[in-house]
């Protein structure tokens, strides 16, 4: 194998590209381990074929689960008729595992969690009612507040929705779950579910990168 | 219930009965009486007829509710215009630009 020695490699008068590599090259090594490939502010790189190891962001794990059925009054947590978004959506990934309103996250990492309940009051209200919503996380069989967020809603045949979101760092999938619960001052108010095909009250789950 | 509110499915019947999740159906797709499960044992499963009968009574309930409404609406619009009110004076007291 010989070696070629100089300082800049450039065409000859005339011609514009340069071409390295042909018919019997299958692998162009740039540098050594500990060397600098530096590209120039103005360079464009145009890649028409495939890019690897450049740490692009691949989503892992994605999920949405859903409460199929209504329900008045307090849930804590939701814990049953739940069940995964099926329509025009399907998981990335392995998806949660859920048991009795508990969900178990598939792999370790930080996930964002976000839950977005929807409700109707459908009784005459002399007061308002208050309704919260929350994310529970257990570490164990300890319970701690995630997020949490109110609306209220007054007066008869009204509705209204609340969101919250939070950040969850799963360092042990069989430790650390969440779960979603409801709570309301008063009874009249709806939790709304709506069958299989709707998105009435939902928890997405994106899973953002490692622990 | 459908869009105006007025119950007109068995699960507006059924969370009217009991609070919290006591219900389900083994097919979210078809959620009819035939299909109703029951989650919490201290709950009874209502009759298809309790649940057709109750279903209605929740209807009539909405209507005379709205109709109510509206009679007192009338009402208190004729009023306010027997006592000389012009129709700006009565959207002015209202709040209704």
């Amino acid at each position: 194998m010989s070696k070629i020695q100089v300082d800049t490699i450039d065409t000859r008068s005339g011609t514009a590209t340069m071409q390295i590599g042909s018919t019997n090259t299958s692998t162009i090594n740039i540098g050594v381990s500990g060397d600098t490939v530096n590209i120039p502010s103005g360079v464009t790189i145009a890649n028409a074929g495939t890019a690897t190891g450049f740490g692009s962001f691949e989503c892992e794990e994605y999920d949405i689960w859903h409460l199929t059925t209504d329900f008045d009054g307090d849930a804590t947590p939701i814990a049953s008729n739940l069940a995964r978004y099926a329509t025009n959506f399907e998981k990335i990934g392995t998806g949660m595992s859920e048991s009795s309103g508990v969900f178990t996250f598939p792999s370790t990492g930080k996930y964002l969690v976000s839950f977005r309940p929807q409700f109707y009051l459908s009784e005459s209200a002399d007061t308002d009612r208050y309704i919260s919503g929350s994310i529970q996380l257990a570490s164990g069989t300890g319970l701690t507040m995630g997020a949490t967020s109110k609306t209220y809603i007054s007066g008869s045949n009204t509705s209204a929705g609340t969101y919250m979101k939070t950040l969850v760092d799963v360092t042990d999938t069989s430790a650390i779950t969440v779960r979603f619960c409801i709570d309301v001052t008063s009874s009249g108010v709806t939790t709304w579910g709506g069958g299989a095909a709707n998105l009435n009250t939902a928890m997405y789950f994106f899973k953002l990168g490692a622990t | 219930m459908d869009k105006n509110g007025r119950p007109d499915n068995i699960t507006d019947y059924l969370t009217k009965l009991h609070q919290g999740q006591w219900f389900g159906f083994s097919d979210d797709n078809n959620q009819v009486y035939e299909n109703l499960i029951i989650h919490d044992g201290s709950k009874s499963k209502p009759t298809e007829q309790e649940y057709t009968d109750g279903l209605a009574q929740l209807q009539t309930d909405f209507d005379n509710a709205k109709n109510k409404r509206e009679t007192d609406k009338a009402n208190a619009n004729k009023k306010l215009k027997d006592l000389g009110l012009t129709d700006d004076e009565i959207k002015a007291i209202k709040g209704i630009k």
